[in-house]
């Protein structure tokens, strides 16, 4: 019996319905979370970084967000391009072929600032607007630059 | 001491957590988690102007089939804890 602190697991789609709780019911104005998985490299990375949420809106081109991809299954990706009432979104870090599409309503939450190593970089500040622009421009050596990127120390 | 004002302890994905209803932001990343036991104790104390390492010990007795020196030092460490986080003054 203590108060020890430790990590705690819980599943993806409970954590989703606090979030939309804080949101609603306690009034909160942003949500922050863990990052899991390796798929919006080479910014985030699994558990190291950690990603500030605000409630769902309609999203831009370019935005990230947290949505529902399907039942039970969530991705907090970029938003490339919007198809009749469908959004299309795919991770940084993942190959083209992948990408996965979602309803307004599926939207958790906005990503509001990034925090990588400990370093926080809004949404709309310059540092995140060129590495999004970089990273849109490097699109045909992604892979290259992933595989690389993996292989770091 | 008492417990400070402004934390919630809120059924959060099956777990008792600790929630600062003053915060704008809720910080996923970083809660308090109690275990039920930390979470009775804490039901019951937090609405208080005042409470002693005593009255945690008198709580658990009333509640579990506990010894009383290993009740005080948990209740010890607990609050040693909760102090640590911020959770508790003076």
């Amino acid at each position: 019996m203590t108060g020890n602190i430790r990590e705690i697991q819980v599943e993806n789609h409970l954590l989703m319905q606090e979030i939309t709780r804080m949101f609603n019911t306690n009034g909160k104005e942003s949500v922050t979370i863990t990052v899991r998985g390796y798929s919006m490299r080479p910014f985030l990375d699994d558990r190291r970084d950690k990603v500030i949420l605000t409630p769902p809106r309609t999203p831009r081109i370019g935005d990230v967000v947290l949505a529902r991809i399907a039942d039970k299954r969530y991705a907090l990706h970029r938003v490339i391009k919007k198809e009749g009432e469908r959004y299309i979104m795919r991770g940084d870090g993942n190959p083209l072929y992948m990408k996965e599409s979602f309803a307004e309503e599926d939207i958790i939450g906005m990503a509001h600032t990034f925090i990588r190593k400990g370093k926080p970089y809004e949404a709309t500040g310059l540092v995140w607007r060129c590495y999004s622009f970089t990273w849109r421009l490097l699109k045909p050596f992604r892979r290259i630059l992933l595989g690389i990127y993996r292989r770091l120390p | 001491m008492k417990i400070k004002e402004g934390f919630e302890l809120q059924n959060v994905c099956g777990e008792h957590i600790i929630v600062p209803a003053g915060e704008d932001n809720m910080d996923f990343s970083h809660i308090i988690s109690l275990n039920p036991t930390a979470a009775y104790l804490w039901e019951n104390i937090a609405g208080r102007a005042e409470f002693t390492v005593e009255d945690m010990v008198a709580l658990l007795l009333e509640e579990y089939e506990v010894e009383e020196d290993i009740a005080l030092e948990d209740c010890r460490l607990i609050v040693e804890c909760w102090k640590e986080m911020g959770l508790v003054e003076k």
